[in-house]
């Protein structure tokens, strides 16, 4: 996300409050990401039509039927999505712009094909005797997330976030506005709402992307080729949100903990509410993190490598590496404090929002082991975003193989436990991925310049 | 190219730079020494530093050349087959002579601690040794060593111009160790210089325990700090706070004090030290050498290629000035060039002639001509290539040299022993091959002229000065054939290496 | 016609009438049906769309087709919309130029890596250049230091050295005078290029010919060359100058210029009707009044140095004259 730092000191530099606040909101709502807005999408139509759609059977087909379009095509995308960031910033970084756009078109060509010819046959075998209407909204839902994910992707690689934060916004809106609208239609009208609301996001994005260029050519797939490609962004992206999506999973299709919704979709309401609400609390979280590896990382980042390839000091070279590690950890002490808040606050007022969301209160240490889980992954998060800084890719992709690895373990350990440990599972997999981040960061910065210089 | 190969051989010659490769005195010399002793089974070690910058092989290889290999010290291909990047440590024993040789570099290079540290280091950085090239590149030790040594002492801020400049200054070193470690044996190995080659020698010397001798010719510390000198290839970052402007760039000091201690590394192994004349003789002293070990041998032409030209010499001296030798900057072409606009404003029909290969350094033969052109003698001065001398020297008046740097040019002797006298810069030997060194060489008289370098209105005037009286040209002529009929035949040098080999073969193992 | 045609059947096979009631069905059949007929018209779409692209933009059309028809696939009636409204945009929309953003430019840092400079004497650096009882060490230096000191006054320092005992000394003077030379010569060669280059009588070649002038002008001005090759050097450096003023015969600098080359060529009378040519074009007094004194010096006319340094002797702007000016004055 780099560039997002400049928007950021902008900010920061006018030294009042408003543009603090105006700063970290910024960096909170670009910093959760697509993914939290899209979370946060789901939470209000929920909410919005809870009281007014009937059956509520009805919202809850709805929510399970985005969550798994979300999740699936998060997973699908993941791959390509880290490579292609890779790929978009350093085709800019060598002023290859041209490669770009027709590099974004043919990587859509590969997703949406692929995604409807996958889309096709999930409809067929996890749907089977839905109606054809919300079978075929279900596809073009699923196909429109995927090409949405890796426009969003490319519009960050371009440094657009203002744009991509209105867009997914109007987007959102009009999907609520629509499913509202669509209510009485039941699930497909509610389903009609998100299609159209999406379909609105990317065409809007689209024509963003065509402002932005004008393109020579259409298509291109230089992306595909070996020398641009790394294998290890395509596994980092799968595992990671493998990783995420892991324990949700499990306790979709565990019998104890979950019910049949649709077809063959499964949905845990017990374990999603805490787990969606609790994604929420991170926000704060990202916002902080933002600011600090954004803005003050990067600075002294960049600092490092331009005195290292442009003949600075050791002394200088040493001192950015310092003041590196002490960004950092500000960063990270920084998140600490503010989840901690987080935590904080979700005890406080978690029996009160559980209240009003009807669930019972039986679920409350669920919500707050989830709450911690979902703090530490934005540590984790960070510190991931860190490695990416320092390329080193094989170490990523061992965090994101050991934090899959040990979600599912542990998970499925919880489960075999029973209700009482519900959530551990996923927060103990989160901090001891974190652990070992951390530990491997430290010997990383500690012997930086060693590296950079000695093990080129 | 098949390179002839030996189980053994009597003297490995080890050569940077020069012979079959390139053309030029010392590869000349090298050939003469070869050939003349028709009885003793030559080994030749070539180091260059990339391939691509030497052509064909110029010489043909006398048959008593039983085995040839060629390295080169910066082809960097050779990288490839290193081991991945991986740290490295090294034992406690070794980090610490590697401190204390880099010390003596520092303080006093007579330090026998550090001198005893450094042969340690020499002795493990052979293959096998405990100080393999991996810990150089990837070992912490060597990275911690680095930064001390930075901070110590480099005043120059860029750290990796400093990084890389110790990476390049060393690699050689360890393929040098492997080189020596893997050449055939030899009962006596024989530098031409001291540099590369002559740590080569060195390295062999201790490994082997055979004799180590060393002839040089010019002195090659004195020609890299030539290089380094007029080097723009070399990068300076101070800016102008961190600079002193006495202060020559770090690197170029790096680079300077590096082949310094080459050179005395050298020194330190080789018995007998070689030199062609007595100022490089106290020169090597000066840098190390111990007086003791040291002695001159002049070089030595063969009388009877040139003495017959003689008679195939117009009467008066033909109004063409020749420069022999390659075209580079040592030999300050220029000058030449730039003395002809003079004697061509004083003598309209005389010639300038560059007689030797332009292949060597491109830019610099294109810089000549271009200052040809520019002066207005690009008619009057020909670059002729490469050309046998026995056909030159019947048709010039003069041999030039306006070299700024040279040991005992052999242009000036053969130029003599076909009767032609010469103008020269002051350098080297030039002016004892000139004006006669003691009181019976001095009797026979002046064989041409000497004047300052880079004085091309002085070289002009001592030229036409001797082109335009044939009376002193006749007398500066009689002078060179006597003069090098005395004491600069090939017979004297080959009987004075002949004891020299002897010596060296027979010595035991030390 | 043959789009329209497609277009008509394309819509046809959307239809309404039928297409609901598949949709309202619950049946894989039906949904497979839909499936088959909706691909359909997503080629036909696509087939058609391709050839409303601009031309460059419908290439490969393999990967293109795809794209069409996989948009059109998934997502049924809004897609069709998207690509019309796609191909719209690729025709209509002219690219837009956003102004870049401002640099921001970092502060200097505060250098950790100065050093305390070792002082050196500045003056009486001719005596102790050529002091051969000095350590070469700290001559050196000396030299090293003179490689930033202007080429006027080093040449001759340097040229001293030339002929040192020491050779490290020698070696490097020469090294830095050769620097020097070498840099002017080359730009010599390549704008003599250039001129040979231009068209006769070009402002670029007369543009040409002054850079030509100066630059043999330089090699004298700096001392880098001497005897025969400053004669060379200043003749080259006339005839260039003569060329640049017969495209320019108003510009005081090349009277003044000309004046300077022709005075130590020995045209006296020529160099002085130069100097007052320049002067008369508007040049200030004090750069011309020396070199015409020099030139009435030169003839002997010893009245008029006189006159003319008196009148020198107002200004106090020319301190390395003063001394001269002074003895002249106090005659």
């Amino acid at each position: 996300m780099a560039g997002i730092g400049f928007e950021l000191r902008k900010l920061l530099r006018k030294d009042t409050l408003v543009g603090l606040l105006q700063a970290y909101t910024f960096a909170g709502i670009i910093g959760s990401g697509p993914w939290v807005l899209s979370i946060v999408g789901i939470l209000i139509i929920g909410l919005l039509s809870h009281s007014i759609v009937t059956p509520s059977f009805l919202v809850t087909q709805f929510q399970t039927s985005v969550t798994y379009l979300i999740a699936s095509s998060l997973i699908y995308t993941g791959g390509v999505q880290l490579a292609f960031t890779r790929f978009v910033s350093d085709r800019l970084f060598e002023k290859n712009d041209d490669l770009v756009m027709p590099n974004l078109s043919g990587l859509l060509m590969v997703v949406v094909i692929s995604a409807s010819i996958l889309g096709t046959l999930g409809i067929f075998i996890l749907l089977p005797g839905q109606s054809v209407l919300y079978r075929i909204l279900m596809l073009a839902g699923f196909v429109l997330m995927c090409a949405i994910w890796v426009v969003t992707i490319f519009l960050s690689g371009m440094k657009r976030y203002q744009a991509i934060v209105a867009l997914f916004a109007l987007g959102y809106s009009i999907t609520v506005a629509l499913a509202l609208l669509l209510r009485p239609y039941g699930l497909e009208g509610l389903m009609a709402g998100f299609v159209f609301g999406h379909c609105v996001l990317l065409a809007g994005m689209w024509i963003l992307t065509a402002f932005d260029f004008r393109p020579k050519t259409l298509i291109a797939f230089d992306f595909f080729r070996s020398e641009t490609l790394y294998p290890s962004l395509l596994g980092i992206g799968t595992l990671y949100n493998l990783g995420i999506w892991a324990d949700k999973f499990m306790f979709w299709f565990f019998p104890d903990t979950s019910e049949p919704i649709i077809g063959a979709l499964r949905a845990s309401i017990i374990y999603d509410l805490p787990v969606f609400l609790a994604y929420l609390s991170i926000i704060p979280g990202m916002a902080v993190f933002m600011v600090r590896i954004e803005t003050d990382f990067v600075e002294y980042y960049d600092k490092f490598y331009n005195a290292v390839r442009s003949g600075g000091s050791l002394e200088y070279i040493e001192a950015m590496r310092d003041e590196m590690v002490y960004s950092i950890r500000q960063g990270l002490a920084e998140i600490g404090k503010i989840q901690t808040l987080a935590v904080l606050v979700t005890f406080v007022a978690g029996p009160t929002l559980l209240e009003a969301l009807d669930i019972s209160e039986l679920y409350l240490p669920l919500l707050y082991i989830q709450v911690i889980g979902a703090s530490l992954q934005v540590v984790l998060l960070s510190v991931l975003n860190v490695f990416f800084y320092l390329d080193q890719r094989r170490i990523i992709l061992y965090l994101c193989a050991e934090f899959l690895t040990l979600n599912i373990v542990l998970t499925g350990l919880t489960l075999w436990k029973g209700a009482a440990f519900y959530g551990y599972g996923f927060t103990l997999a989160v901090l001891i991925t974190l652990g070992t981040a951390l530990a491997i960061l430290d010997r990383k910065l500690s012997r930086l310049e060693f590296e950079t210089f000695m093990l080129q | 190219m098949n390179f002839p190969r030996a189980k053994e051989a009597d003297i490995a010659l080890l050569l940077e730079g020069t012979f079959p490769y390139v053309s030029g005195g010392v590869s000349s010399w090298v050939n003469q020494i070869i050939r003349a002793f028709p009885e003793l089974r030559f080994a030749i070690v070539f180091l260059g530093s990339r391939r691509e910058d030497y052509g064909a092989q110029k010489y043909d290889l006398p048959d008593n050349v039983v085995h040839l290999e060629a390295h080169y010290l910066y082809d960097f291909d050779h990288t490839q087959t290193l081991p991945k990047p991986d740290e490295r440590t090294l034992e406690a024993g070794v980090s610490g002579d590697l401190a204390k040789a880099h010390d003596m570099f520092k303080r006093d290079c007579a330090d026998p601690a550090g001198k005893a540290a450094l042969h340690n280091m020499c002795k493990e950085i052979m293959p096998g040794g405990k100080l393999p090239a991996e810990s150089f590149l990837y070992g912490t030790q060597s990275w911690d060593l680095l930064c001390e040594r930075y901070r110590k002492y480099c005043t120059d801020p860029s750290f990796v111009d400093y990084f890389w400049t110790v990476r390049i200054m060393h690699a050689p070193l360890w393929q040098l160790a492997k080189i020596a470690h893997e050449l055939i044996p030899a009962r006596a190995y024989h530098s031409v210089s001291t540099g590369y080659a002559g740590f080569l020698g060195a390295l062999l010397q201790q490994t082997h325990k055979r004799p180590l001798i060393l002839s040089e010719h010019g002195i090659y510390t004195k020609e890299r700090k030539i290089d380094l000198f007029k080097s723009e290839w070399i990068r300076d970052n101070r800016n102008i706070f961190q600079r002193d402007p006495t202060e020559l760039s770090y690197f170029r000091q790096t680079w300077i004090s590096f082949f310094e201690w080459m050179g005395r590394f050298c020194y330190d192994a080789a018995d007998p030290i070689i030199a062609l004349y007595e100022n490089n003789r106290l020169r090597q002293v000066a840098d190390g050498a111990a007086s003791e070990r040291t002695f001159n041998i002049p070089n030595g032409i063969s009388l009877q290629r040139f003495a017959p030209l003689r008679k195939l010499r117009p009467e008066n001296p033909p109004p063409v000035l020749c420069l022999i030798g390659r075209v580079v900057p040592i030999k300050d072409v220029k000058t030449f060039i730039r003395a002809m606009r003079r004697v061509l404003n004083q003598l309209p029909e005389a010639k300038g002639w560059i007689a030797g290969p332009e292949d060597e350094d491109l830019a610099y033969a294109n810089d000549c001509r271009n200052l040809a052109e520019s002066l207005g003698v690009a008619d009057r001065v020909k670059f002729l290539g490469f050309q046998k001398v026995e056909d030159l020297m019947p048709k010039i008046g003069l041999t030039i040299l306006s070299s700024i740097s040279e040991a005992l040019p052999l242009v000036i002797l053969e130029g003599y022993a076909a009767g032609v006298p010469t103008v020269s810069t002051d350098v080297g030997s030039c002016r004892q091959l000139i004006e006669g060194l003691d009181e019976e060489d001095q009797a026979f008289g002046h064989s041409g002229a000497v004047v300052n370098i880079a004085d091309p209105q002085a070289l002009a005037d001592a030229a036409i000065g001797l082109l335009t009286d044939p009376i002193a040209w006749h007398s500066a002529s009689r002078a060179g054939i006597a003069r090098v009929e005395r004491y600069y035949t090939d017979d004297l040098m080959f009987g004075h290496y002949r004891r020299v080999y002897e010596t060296a073969l027979a010595a035991k193992d030390s | 016609m043959l789009h329209l045609q497609l277009g008509i059947f394309a819509l046809m096979l959307e239809a309404p009438s039928w297409v609901s009631a598949l949709l309202g069905s619950n049946d894989d059949g039906a949904l497979l049906l839909f499936l088959l007929a909706h691909s359909i018209t997503s080629v036909l779409v696509s087939a058609i769309a391709i050839n409303l692209l601009p031309k460059h933009l419908a290439k490969p059309r393999l990967p293109v087709l795809i794209l069409i028809f996989g948009t059109s696939y998934a997502i049924p009636v809004i897609g069709i919309l998207i690509i019309i409204g796609g191909i719209f945009l690729l025709h209509a929309l002219p690219q837009i130029h956003r102004a870049d953003a401002f640099e921001a430019i970092e502060l200097p840092e505060i250098d950790v890596h100065q050093r305390p400079g070792v002082g050196f004497r500045q003056a009486g650096m001719r005596s102790f250049l050529s002091n051969t009882k000095a350590p070469v060490a700290t001559r050196l230096r000396a030299l090293i230091a003179l490689q930033n000191v202007s080429g006027r006054v080093a040449s001759p320092l340097l040229r001293d050295v030339l002929s040192d005992s020491s050779e490290d000394i020698r070696l490097l003077a020469y090294g830095i005078l050769d620097n020097k030379e070498k840099h002017i010569n080359n730009a010599i060669h390549t704008e003599a290029q250039n001129f040979s280059q231009a068209s006769e009588g070009s402002p670029e070649q007369a543009e040409t010919a002054r850079r030509l002038a100066d630059l043999y002008w330089e090699l004298v001005y700096q001392e880098l060359v001497l005897g025969d090759l400053r004669l060379h050097a200043l003749q080259q450096s006339l005839h260039f100058t003569r060329i640049s003023l017969a495209g320019s015969p108003d510009d005081a600098g090349l009277h003044l210029r000309l004046g300077r080359l022709l005075q130590p060529l020995g045209e006296t009378h020529l160099a002085h009707a130069a100097y007052n040519q320049a002067l008369a074009l508007g040049l200030p007094k004090t750069r011309i009044l020396p070199y015409l004194a020099e030139v009435a010096f030169d003839l002997g006319d010893f009245r008029t140095v006189h006159r003319l340094m008196h009148e020198l002797g107002d200004w106090q702007s020319l301190p390395r004259l003063q001394p001269v000016i002074r003895y002249w004055n106090e005659a």
